[in-house]
């Protein structure tokens, strides 16, 4: 429900200003990085006041930590591998992509503010769309193909390739094909993967 | 974000402010993508980039995927495997 109305958020932003609707002063200014710096603050607060990260690091297994791991390592070798085929983009671009780890909403704006200053304004927006719809796939495909996922690859697989999203949109599917013993290490990963999201974007913005 | 990180730290035993991020978190992305959907649809070269700009997401989330899965097969083999659900 609530990734339905994200995504019908941008697609009416889309439509608004395809059809000129929307005046220019509000294209391409500095309210997007003002309503940005107000998000940082908030996901910030969020990951602040959030109990379950206290909670699980004092109840943490480092077993479990291996987890969060392989999703980051695991993504960020295949999408520096595939950089290499995709010419128009350097490495860290893809990278930085492929850190939204499913987070595709904060993910992509990340990315295309921060890259508005070495990129300018027409290449940051391009690849921030790229962003949005590779972080919105990687969602789909992990709810799509969790129960083959499963069967080759382990109950860890859908974790994995839920990234960010096992604690939330992914989970009740995950639970389903994984199997219940692996909620609590689902929610780990998911708080884990989460929190990482704006730090390694920023980090690959950056290069 | 660092100072969002310290005053929800300093805030987390006020109820309402927890219950409130969550839901201004996603109003808040929730402006932020009109304004880019405003960003994208109002770029003309974007919106005729199209197809080829989702190829490439297409190829970077199958990649990032199955990165994942290999990774998380290779952890389960090694650390998870014998044990299975004890951890639950």
């Amino acid at each position: 429900m609530g990734s339905l109305l994200i995504i019908g958020a941008f697609v009416v932003g889309c439509v608004a200003s395809y059809l000129g609707w929307i005046p220019v002063w509000l294209i391409g200014g500095d309210l997007a990085m003002w309503v940005l710096f107000a998000l940082m603050f908030q996901v910030g607060m969020g990951i602040g006041s959030d109990d379950r990260l206290k909670e699980i690091f004092s109840s943490l297994k480092p077993r479990i930590l291996l987890v969060p791991l392989a999703t980051i390592v695991g993504t960020l070798a295949a999408t520096a591998l595939v950089s290499l085929t995709i010419s128009r983009w350097n490495i860290a671009d893809v990278l930085a992509i492929g850190s939204g780890f499913g987070y595709y909403s904060l993910s992509s704006i990340l990315i295309t503010s921060l890259k508005e200053g070495t990129l300018g304004q027409q290449i940051a927006v391009e690849l921030g769309t790229i962003a949005l719809m590779a972080n919105v796939f990687r969602e789909m495909l992990t709810l799509l193909f969790a129960p083959l996922m499963v069967k080759y690859f382990g109950p860890l697989a859908p974790i994995c390739a839920g990234g960010a999203t096992s604690m939330d949109v992914t989970l009740p599917t995950i639970t389903r094909f994984s199997g219940r013993d692996w909620v609590f290490i689902s929610v780990v990963h998911g708080v884990i993967v989460d929190a990482s999201v704006p730090f390694l974007v920023s980090l690959f913005c950056s290069l | 974000m660092l100072l969002g990180v310290l005053g929800g730290y300093l805030l987390r035993r006020v109820e309402w402010v927890k219950r409130l991020i969550p839901h201004s978190t996603t109003l808040t992305i929730l402006i932020l993508l009109l304004i880019m959907g405003f960003e994208i649809g109002g770029n003309s070269a974007v919106m005729r980039n199209m197809l080829r700009l989702g190829g490439e997401a297409v190829v970077i989330a199958v990649a990032a995927t199955f990165g994942s899965i290999v990774a998380a097969r290779i952890i389960y083999r090694v650390a998870f495997k014998r044990k299975e659900g004890r951890n639950g």
